[in-house]
């Protein structure tokens, strides 16, 4: 009968200590380096190779290339100035699952994970994410 | 002298963390019958498998279980392995390895957890799972989360442990060990916890054997059966470790087996900390293109022996997956171990195979028998049933 | 101005107003010591550190839809929580707030208050049994065991000062330690004063005796079809009657509450948190047992253990008597 008591010394311990439960969100919430949060777009390293798009599980990438015509005109025996690509990514946050596939594939670096996590919305389209 | 009272469990219920339907005859509070009846959880996970390339398979197939996560991704990305051929870095092993044990430690702490709520100790629940966020922090600092750790690709993993991760790790585990020594204690002396779990639940050897029961619900039955020592597979064959059995067949032996597991295992997440071989963690050059051919692995999940089968045909998409959940093995014989004992024995018993219905729905055969009460409906035929009803009884037309 | 009086006395203080207000108190100090034994929180944010919790249940509760099943026998089974908490707060009458009687003490009054607390208890298994529903027939019956099993202790443990005392007016039992020296009346009892801790408990249908209301088996045993205003009269009735057994063991075995109003309202708040601290340590340190363990341990355990109090106090009585 004496055992029936054996978890009361740490039960009477523990109303002496501190409660170990965050007070989320009114305390921080803290999370480690390299956590998986949100995917964002360095728009500047993407070359439009689409591999990010192929390989999300998901379906939640899509990546825009516009082509914007030279500002210049065309000069006489001088080579034709290149129209530039524009890379936009759209990024459905309902779908992503934060995995980190795009940026593991990506072969320019254009694609990293944040750590942002409260992402929560109130409709559907405020989680489409248009990067540029 | 008692009439049977039909009782239905499911699919939902408060003790059910997954849905399932369980029938019980009972007379008075005695059970003299069990019937079960499951794929309230299929999603179809094999079918989207084939229509992805192995890559996106990987997160599918990991987002089949919550607690188990790693499990599937490291029984599917064995088989694809075997299919590629392909050599994997003995730090990469490693390193799966260690996610491996570490998802077994917070597997086996969260069942403990459970079962005590299930017992209505929530004392112990509570306590239990304060300590089990030693191992989730631990994770979510190697691997970016909490749960579905993604920490498993072809060839290898995905990161890798610093060696301030490495340190933090190996101090995470002493007041781990301690905690664990505590529930120990008082898992096997807290009179009215045993009271709950002595004796109930029974499962004969020869029982657990003819039943083909896997894991640790099979090792409280005295089954010698670890798929880690039997199957050589990850980095199990360099480490030193022992295989937890013992004869008490019901409930308070499968405790003692997960206990005594999670003491084991985090023996064995010191090992290899303390022997991480240095060089690459993921092999250099994976083909996308899987060769023709079909390869089985097998791996010690916490809840039991996990089987996948993957076929390939050359392409980047595989062809067939096959997932063999070890709740599928004990799931018939934790039915039969109910017989006999009390309704309040229920939540436990079922309980205490660590019971995870998301991996074991796969499909599910129904006959079109209206003899015995099945009929198969289709939707339009739901729908109309659906849409009379209604106007019949409450006046609603839709 | 008598008439008056009476219904002041029936309806605010020590009646339905105070036993409501100060019963949600004692449910506060159960969950927030519950939740600190774990070394979680409890209660946070409604009121100060989360006092009106109980009451927002409550509140919560009284706006929720109120659905009857079908075949159940609709006038029985909305009368059930009226009936119980009407016992209840009858019960709570008799226990003697101020100048150690209450204003309609007689001698006797422990015996009906008891007998008031069967009550409760009865109507749960009627609230089961009219609902019809395996899940509340089952925890129904379970309620009639576990009645079988801790009511011959409880009414052994809550007589044996009466026995004492050589009285059955609850408030000359509570003021026998304080008369003629007989403090030592307060130690000598402590083996009744745990049986009746416990018995108690279980009358509350709390952890380890909870099984006619276990959660993860029968999901609310003969509650699980009450919903909207009557599980909030019957939280409500659960609530006072803790109060009122936790007000009834302090004044039996703690010396009641003496002292003039504002000295034994605070002794009473004091004495029977202290009681629901006990309890909510009980609870928080035990697994649920099941019902056939129950009624093994009540009459393996409990109902010697009164038995032995009660011949200790007799053979006291004895000695005194030559």
């Amino acid at each position: 009968m004496s055992k029936a008591a054996v978890l009361v010394p740490e039960l009477l311990r523990n109303l002496a200590t501190h409660p170990v439960t965050r007070a989320f969100p009114f305390e921080a919430a803290v999370v480690p380096k390299g956590f998986r949060g949100t995917p964002r777009f360095r728009s500047e390293n993407c070359i439009g190779c689409k591999v990010c798009m192929r390989d999300c599980p998901s379906d939640a990438i899509h990546i825009d290339v516009t082509v914007i015509p030279p500002t210049e005109p065309a000069v006489e025996g001088q080579p034709a100035p290149k129209p530039k690509k524009k890379m936009t990514m759209t990024l459905y946050l309902d779908r992503c699952v934060h995995c980190e596939r795009c940026a593991e594939v990506c072969p320019k670096d254009s694609i990293y994970l944040d750590e942002e996590f409260a992402m929560a919305a109130f409709s559907r389209e405020a989680l489409k994410i248009v990067m540029e | 002298m008692a009439e049977t009272i039909h009782l239905p469990i499911g699919p939902q219920h408060p003790f059910l963390k997954e849905p399932a339907k369980f029938d019980f005859d009972i007379q008075g509070e005695e059970i003299v019958g069990a019937r079960m009846n499951i794929g309230y959880n299929h999603r179809g996970l094999e079918k989207l498998c084939e229509e992805r390339n192995y890559y996106q398979c990987l997160y599918i197939l990991e987002r089949i279980c919550g607690i188990c996560s790693h499990s599937h991704t490291t029984a599917f990305c064995q088989a694809t392995e075997k299919l590629l051929g392909l050599e994997i870095p003995k730090r990469g092993l490693y390193l799966r390895t260690l996610v491996c044990e570490l998802e077994r430690l917070h597997s086996h702490l969260l069942w403990l957890g459970v079962a005590a709520h299930e017992v209505g100790f929530d004392s112990l629940f509570m306590l239990v799972w304060r300590d089990r966020e030693l191992v989730m922090d631990a994770l979510e600092a190697i691997s970016g989360n909490r749960v579905n750790y993604a920490f498993n690709t072809i060839g290898g993993v995905r990161r890798d442990l610093s060696e301030e991760q490495r340190t933090k790790l190996l101090e995470m585990l002493k007041p781990l060990i301690e905690r664990t020594g505590f529930y120990a204690n008082i898992g096997t002396n807290e009179p009215s916890f045993l009271a709950r779990i002595r004796g109930v639940g029974k499962l004969p050897k020869q029982r657990a054997i003819d039943m083909c029961t896997v894991g640790p619900f099979a090792r409280a039955s005295g089954v010698d059966r670890d798929a880690r020592r039997d199957v050589p597979h990850a980095a199990y064959p360099y480490l030193d470790f022992k295989v937890i059995t013992n004869e008490e067949c019901d409930i308070y032996g499968r405790v003692l087996v997960r206990v005594l597991e999670i003491l084991e295992s985090c023996k064995m997440v010191k090992q290899m900390l303390e022997t991480l071989p240095e060089g690459e963690f993921v092999a250099p050059k994976v083909m996308r293109r899987v060769p023709a051919g079909a390869a089985v692995s097998y791996y010690e999940a916490p809840r039991g022996e996990d089987i996948h089968y993957v076929r390939g045909n050359g392409t980047e998409k595989p062809e067939r997956v096959k997932v063999r959940a070890p709740t599928m093995a004990n799931l018939e014989a934790a039915c039969e171990s109910v017989v006999g004992s009390f309704v309040a024995d229920i939540p436990i018993a079922i309980a205490s195979i660590d019971p995870c219905f998301s991996c074991t729905d796969r499909t599910s055969v129904v006959l079109n028998d209206r003899r015995r009460g099945r009929r198969v409906t289709t939707w339009g035929e739901l729908r109309t049933y659906g849409i009379d009803w209604y106007r019949r009884n409450r006046g609603i037309h839709f | 101005m008598n008439a008056l009086k009476v219904a002041l006395y029936l309806l605010v203080f020590p009646g339905f107003a105070f036993q409501s207000i100060f019963s949600t108190w004692l449910e506060w100090l159960d969950r927030k010591l519950y939740a600190r034994m774990q070394n979680r929180r409890g209660p946070l944010y409604t009121g100060w550190s989360g006092m009106m919790q109980p009451v927002a249940d409550i509140i919560k509760l009284l706006a929720k839809e109120d659905i009857t099943p079908s075949h159940a026998d609709k006038k029985a089974f909305a009368f059930m929580p009226v009936l119980s908490l009407a016992a209840v707060i009858t019960a709570g009458l008799y226990i003697p707030v101020w100048h150690l009687s209450s204003f309609n003490s007689f001698e006797g009054d422990i015996v009906v208050v008891a007998y008031l607390l069967t009550i409760p208890s009865f109507s749960l298994f009627l609230a089961g049994w009219f609902s019809v529903s395996p899940y509340s027939l089952l925890g129904g019956t379970r309620v009639l065991t576990q009645l079988f099993a801790y009511e011959v202790p409880f009414f052994l443990a809550l007589l044996t000062p009466a026995v004492m005392s050589g009285s059955w007016r609850i408030a000359r039992i509570a003021a026998y330690p304080w008369t003629g020296g007989h403090w030592w009346v307060m130690p000598v009892q402590i083996i009744a004063f745990g049986v009746a801790l416990l018995t108690l408990q279980a009358k509350l249908e709390r952890v380890p005796f909870d099984i006619p209301e276990a959660e993860t088996e029968v999901v609310g045993g003969p509650l699980t079809e009450y919903s909207g205003k009557k599980l909030a009269l019957f939280r409500l009735q659960k609530d006072i009657l803790m109060y009122v057994g936790s007000a009834l063991v302090a004044c039996v075995f703690l010396g009641g509450f003496k002292g003039g109003l504002l000295l034994g309202t605070l002794q009473l708040v004091l004495k029977t948190s202290f009681v629901v601290g006990l309890l909510s340590v009980v609870r928080a340190a035990c697994a649920r047992i099941r019902i056939d363990q129950i009624v093994s341990f009540s009459w393996k355990w409990l109902a010697p253990a009164s038995l032995v109090q009660l011949l200790i106090v007799l053979l006291i009585k004895a000695k005194g008597a030559m």
